[in-house]
C-alpha cells in the first residue's frame, strides 16, 4: 500500500478521531457539556414547536 | 440476502429503543434528566423526546452556538468529528432513529410507482448544506435577543424528528403543553406530515434534502475508517448495484460517495459479491483493490 493510501485510510481517520476526542475534552473543560445538559434535561419548547 | 437486510432493520430498532429507553417519560410527559443526557448520540434524536437518553448533536450544536458564552462548540463538533471518522454516513443507515422511521414509512405500499429520482433531484440535495449553514449555524449565532441568546432555528422551524419524537408524545399526555400550542406547532406538524407522506413515495426525503446532520457526516464518507469498495476482478459492470441503491449513488464510480448511507443494498444486489464494506483493518486486502485508479 503506497503512502497516499495509507494517509487516507489509516492516518487521516486516525487524526480526525483523535482531534474529535481532544475537542470533546476541550469542550468539557470549557463547560459546554453543562450548557448542552441544561438544554437537553428540560422540555425544549422550541424543539417541539411551541417556544 | 433478505436476512441481511432485515438485520439492518433490527439494528435500527434496537438502537432506537436503547437510546430512547426512558419509557416513564412517555407516560408522565416529561424528559430524562440524568447525567448521560449531556452526551451526544450519533443520529438525529430530539432530546425533547420523552424517552431520549442522550443529546441530539444538531440541537446541542445550536444550544451552544446560541448561548451568550460561546462562539464555537468544541464539545459537539468533537462528537461529530469522532463519529464521522469512525462511521461516516453509516450512522444515517444504521444509527438514526428518524432515518429508521423513514425506512419503515417507505415500506408502505403506494398506489402509484415509487419515485426513484426526478428532475432537479441532485440540485435539491444541496439544500441540506444550506439548512446546515443558515438554520443550524448562522441564525442561532447571529439572531440573538437582548441577553445575547439565539434560538435553535432548525429545531424551531423544520426538524420533524422533534415534532414526532418530542412534540406529539409530550402534547398527548401533558395538558399544560397542550394549552400552549400555536401557529408554530401547526407549521411543524405540516412539515412532519409532508415528510411522512413523501417518505412513502420517495426514499428518505428528509435525509436527502434537509438533514443537516447527514450533510455533516457526508464530508466524512471518504475519510472514515468504515469504507465501501468494489473488487474490480469480480465486478462485471452489470449495474445491479446502482439500480438497487435507493439513495441514487453512482456505486460503480464512487463507493464512498457523500450521499451513500452505507445501507448495504448494493452489496446485497451484487450477483458477483464484488462489493465490500467494513473497517480498514478487517478488510484491508479487499479494500486495497477498490481504488478508482485500480478500476480505471
Amino acid at each position: 500500500m503506497n503512502s497516499s493510501k495509507t494517509w487516507t485510510r489509516y492516518i487521516l481517520p486516525g487524526i480526525l478521531l483523535a482531534s474529535g476526542l481532544f475537542m470533546i475534552a476541550v469542550g468539557v473543560t470549557r463547560g459546554e457539556a453543562l450548557t448542552v445538559f441544561a438544554k437537553a434535561a428540560r422540555v425544549c419548547l422550541e424543539c417541539i414547536g411551541i417556544g | 440476502m433478505k436476512k441481511k437486510g432485515n438485520m439492518r432493520t433490527w439494528v435500527q430498532a434496537v438502537y432506537t429503543a436503547l437510546t430512547n429507553a426512558y419509557a416513564i417519560g412517555f407516560v408522565k410527559g416529561t424528559v430524562y434528566k440524568g447525567p448521560i443526557k449531556s452526551i451526544c448520540v450519533p443520529g438525529l434524536n430530539c432530546y425533547a423526546c420523552p424517552g431520549a437518553m442522550g443529546a441530539c448533536p444538531i440541537g446541542a450544536l445550536q444550544a451552544v452556538l446560541g448561548s451568550s458564552k460561546y462562539y464555537f462548540s468544541y464539545y459537539v463538533v468533537g462528537f461529530m468529528i469522532a463519529f464521522g471518522a469512525i462511521c461516516g454516513r453509516l450512522i444515517c443507515g444504521f444509527l438514526c432513529p428518524f432515518g429508521f422511521v423513514q425506512d419503515l414509512l417507505h415500506k408502505i405500499p403506494f398506489p402509484k410507482k415509487k419515485i426513484a429520482t426526478f428532475k432537479g433531484d441532485n440540485q435539491l440535495r444541496k439544500l441540506k448544506y444550506v439548512v446546515l449553514a443558515v438554520l443550524v449555524v448562522a441564525l442561532p449565532m447571529l439572531l440573538t435577543n437582548e441577553a445575547g441568546v439565539g434560538s435553535p432555528w432548525f429545531c424551531k422551524l423544520v426538524c420533524p424528528s422533534g415534532t414526532l419524537g418530542g412534540g406529539v408524545p409530550l402534547i398527548a399526555v401533558n395538558e399544560q403543553l397542550r394549552g400552549m400550542i400555536g401557529w408554530l406547532f401547526s407549521w411543524k406538524m405540516l412539515v412532519l406530515v409532508a415528510i411522512v407522506v413523501l417518505s412513502a413515495i420517495i426514499y428518505r426525503p428528509f435525509c436527502k434534502y434537509l438533514c443537516p446532520l447527514g450533510a455533516i457526516y457526508s464530508f466524512f464518507n471518504k475519510v472514515s475508517f468504515y469504507r465501501m469498495g468494489i473488487d474490480p476482478e469480480k465486478c462485471v459492470n452489470c449495474g445491479a448495484c446502482e439500480r438497487a441503491c435507493k439513495m441514487n449513488v453512482p456505486v460503480l464510480k464512487d463507493q464512498n460517495h457523500p450521499e451513500c448511507i452505507r445501507c448495504g443494498d448494493c452489496k446485497r444486489a451484487c450477483p458477483k459479491g464484488a462489493i465490500y464494506s467494513g473497517y480498514v483493518r478487517s478488510g484491508a486486502h479487499k479494500i486495497r483493490r477498490t481504488d478508482k485508479a485500480d478500476l480505471a
